[in-house]
């Protein structure tokens, strides 16, 4: 992946007008740690930047470490068909945050985002995204039983941080 | 319109009992593992598949027969649930959901993995990005794939089919029964495995029904943290909605038809 060089390259140069903690390669793979607030911006710069152009969001994934101070990992994986390369850009948060929404960016990312929410979140205090409309599908059955469509916790706690 | 599909039937029964000779099982191989393959293929498989593809590709020729050039067919499937390709980056489609819209992609040639880069084939692409397309894209593919197996069978080679560094790979049934080193390897992997470094990788690679990624975790131990995968089905099902929009109840599907959604890799 030679084309992979030219967007590390570039990340000097990207490095100065984006607000990235952290980059990590090995082999062929580029993952990039930033902050959870500027997860949007981000989001939109590599998909239009002209050097990377990262138009498929493949996967959002996320991780839970129970013991570490920011427990969530959440992990977009994106994919540049006009570079052939990936780029993997990691965020963290904890129970009490709020993650926005990706979904005004990429459209796949909402079930994505409702699975991890099924996952880490049906519990009260655990992982949320914070949509501009507050209309999900929830996939899992197993969110159901806490989580009755008004009046949820989840909304109540997206209140009290509102 | 159900004729052609009893057809696909009988050769998938076809395909699966050759799945089943070289692994055992007819859906769920675990062919591949660490360090190589579980066993070699047996006597008299290859050349049974060679003839098995002469066969099948006059069976793809009746389906052919039978549906592209079909009047109802195309009533069917064209214009029917068109995505664009900015809707198909946007919505995060991948393999032929990609390809039908225009896109000419194919992770076994833009970034291959096995033996890939040593195989030519070509890459058929849409042009209008409707059900019609997408259905044309998967028969070329099923040429493509026969050219596939054919180059494979030419240049198969002899010889081990599996690593002989035996901290990965379990060692044969006769040295365990003569060595203790083997035995003590065949303790260790059954009992603990092997361990990787602490890292996290992201693999792609080209299934038939689109980019199947697997998102993997190590701490450092013997099992992996988090293992998510990524089912292509997924994110096509997500655009269900938005590629019905406008169309009749029947086109749905066409549409899922096209998707080519298998229920159980969408939940995983």
């Amino acid at each position: 992946m030679i084309k992979n060089k030219i967007i590390t390259e570039n990340f000097k140069n990207i490095s100065k007008i984006c607000p990235i903690k952290k980059i990590q390669c090995y082999n062929t793979e580029i993952t990039i740690i930033i902050q959870t607030k500027d997860i949007l911006k981000i989001l939109l710069f590599f998909k239009n930047h002209f050097l990377s152009q990262f138009k498929i969001l493949t996967c959002v994934s996320g991780v839970d470490y129970p013991k570490s101070h920011y427990r969530f990992s959440i992990v977009y994986d994106l994919l540049s068909i006009r570079y052939n390369s990936r780029l993997r850009i990691k965020i963290f948060t904890y129970e009490l945050g709020s993650v926005l929404s990706s979904t005004s960016i990429f459209a796949a990312a909402g079930w994505f985002e409702s699975e991890i929410w099924d996952m880490y979140g049906s519990a009260p205090l655990r992982l949320l995204f914070r949509y501009e409309l507050f209309s999900q599908v929830h996939l899992n059955t197993f969110s159901f039983s806490q989580e009755p469509s008004q009046g949820s916790s989840r909304s109540r706690l997206w209140k009290s941080i509102e | 319109m159900t004729l052609p599909f009893l057809w696909a039937f009988e050769e998938r029964e076809k395909l699966m009992e050759f799945y089943e000779r070289v692994s055992g099982a007819r859906l769920h191989s675990a062919y591949f593992r660490p360090g190589g393959v579980n066993m070699d293929v047996p006597q008299g498989f290859l050349s049974d598949v060679y003839v098995f593809i002469d066969q099948f590709n006059l069976r793809l020729i009746e389906i052919e027969e039978m549906l592209t050039e079909n009047r109802i067919w195309k009533q069917r499937l064209i214009n029917i649930g068109v995505v664009s390709t900015k809707d198909a980056y946007d919505w995060g489609f991948s393999g032929v959901m990609l390809r039908g819209s225009g896109v000419k992609w194919d992770l076994r040639q833009s970034q291959p993995y096995e033996i890939y880069n040593e195989i030519k084939f070509s890459i058929p692409v849409g042009k209008n990005g409707d059900c019609f397309d997408r259905y044309f894209v998967r028969v070329c593919e099923m040429r493509e794939s026969m050219n596939i197996i054919k180059q494979c069978l030419v240049n198969i080679p002899h010889g081990v089919t599996k690593s002989t560094d035996h901290k990965i790979t379990p060692p044969s049934r006769h040295a365990l029964k003569q060595s203790m080193e083997s035995l003590i390897h065949h303790f260790e992997l059954y009992t603990q495995g092997f361990t990787i470094p602490a890292n996290e990788t992201y693999v792609g690679t080209e299934a038939p029904k689109g980019e199947f990624g697997v998102y993997l975790v190590s701490d450092g131990t013997n099992r992996p943290y988090r293992c998510k995968i990524k089912a292509p089905g997924f994110s096509h099902l997500q655009a269900l909605n938005h590629m019905s929009k406008g169309h009749m109840i029947a086109d749905v599907v066409t549409i899922i038809g096209t998707q080519d959604i298998v229920f159980g890799e969408v939940d995983r």
